[in-house]
């Protein structure tokens, strides 16, 4: 039996680029800060205040785990991972935007025609 | 101008870790000392207005969270909790409306500080609700890989809060290694590390990490050591604010600054 999602959708603008940062791995904080801006084209970029607030939400949902703790580094932080349950809530957000942006594209060449 | 960098730089750390200690104990304690961290980073690329509206906020809706859940997520029994500067004991009921007062005191004073801040740097505040904006110089760096290991942001020359020097009983579990012996850090956890063939100096921007505060290598040791240490990372607004830090009544690690006396025979000296 397919899982509803719906009632983690809509993702809030950070949700979203925090849970699309963290498929590109383990990451601390200051990692997705850094991923959120670069996979944006830094048109988008979050602080360490909205990232830890939605960071709390996500761990308390289980959309996001802890990562075991880098000791090889010299000031070791937390890092942060994507579970299952976040991926599959990342796609069907993906699925849903899609949705909404083929209405879009659809209204817009519809307005074109109305209005040339 | 340049004179006054270092201390506005300090001063911009203070500020910010102020407010992060103004967060709900629970959101503090877990979050706290990475959004400090964070902020480090953060703050040559991105500007310190727009991260201290964007900790501002973060605080409202914390606090506001809180509030409405009726700490919820509190835990079981009393604990410390910082408000308005100090330390009371919330209580699982409700905060007393002298506490919330002075809850809001503090925040029409942070608010004012805000407004300061403003008007100290104009045009880095781009602060958007929830998020931060552009800033005004292009992107980050933007050296995060998979593995998301990132370097730290190049030190900024300012005043140095701390020396690091030789204690008067002499060096202890430090032994010297050849120089061309390969650095090694091995965390086991956050409190004890066990570092082979390190340099003093690769030490110190650590400690000026835990101190919130830059520290001066005076100790004299060029070579390479094997050392060991344990340490508690835990601390009081007291000692945020002024940049001390001790162990907690409940924690039987030592501070650093005990750690690195009592462990490697240096000291900490406040400059």
């Amino acid at each position: 039996m397919q899982q509803d999602y719906t009632e983690f959708l809509p993702l809030s603008p950070a949700t979203l680029h925090v849970l699309l940062a963290l498929t590109s791995g383990d990451l601390h904080g200051y990692g997705i800060m850094l991923e959120v801006a670069r996979q944006s084209n830094s048109q988008y970029k979050i602080g360490p205040g909205t990232l830890y607030d939605n960071l709390k939400k996500l761990l308390k949902v289980g959309l996001v785990d802890e990562a075991a703790v880098d000791t090889a580094e010299s000031e070791p932080r937390r890092k942060y991972r994507l579970t299952q349950l976040g991926g599959s809530v990342l796609a069907a957000e993906t699925d849903r935007l899609t949705s909404v942006l083929r209405q879009a594209r659809r209204g817009l060449r519809l307005h074109e025609e109305r209005y040339p | 101008m340049s004179s006054s960098r270092p201390s506005m730089s300090t001063f911009q750390r203070r500020l910010y870790r102020m407010i992060v200690c103004l967060h709900p104990a629970t959101f503090r304690n877990k979050f706290g000392r990475e959004m400090s961290l964070d902020f480090e980073d953060a703050l040559a690329g991105t500007g310190f207005v727009s991260l201290l509206l964007d900790a501002s906020l973060c605080l409202g809706r914390q606090w506001a969270g809180h509030l409405v859940s009726g700490g919820a997520d509190r835990g079981t029994g009393t604990r410390p909790s910082l408000l308005a500067g100090q330390y009371v004991m919330v209580r699982e009921e409700a905060l007393s409306p002298l506490e919330l007062t002075r809850g809001l005191i503090v925040s029409v004073t942070l608010l004012g500080l805000c407004a300061f801040g403003l008007r100290l740097g104009p045009g880095t505040a781009r602060a958007g609700l929830g998020h931060v904006r552009h800033g005004s110089g292009g992107g980050p760096s933007l050296a995060v890989g998979n593995g998301g290991s990132v370097p730290k942001t190049a030190t900024q020359p300012e005043t140095q809060c701390y020396v690091l020097m030789r204690s008067r009983d002499g060096l202890r579990n430090m032994k010297a290694v050849p120089a061309n012996a390969k650095p090694e850090a091995n965390w086991r956890d956050l409190n004890h590390v066990q570092y082979k063939a390190m340099p003093i100096s690769v030490l110190v921007p650590f400690l000026s990490s835990m101190m919130h505060c830059p520290v001066a290598d005076e100790t004299g040791l060029t070579g390479k050591y094997d050392f060991s240490l344990a340490f508690s990372r835990n601390t009081s607004p007291a000692q945020i604010f002024d940049g001390t830090f001790a162990s907690s009544a409940h924690d039987s690690l030592p501070s650093i600054s005990t750690a690195l006396e009592t462990q490697l025979g240096l000291k900490l000296q406040p400059n």
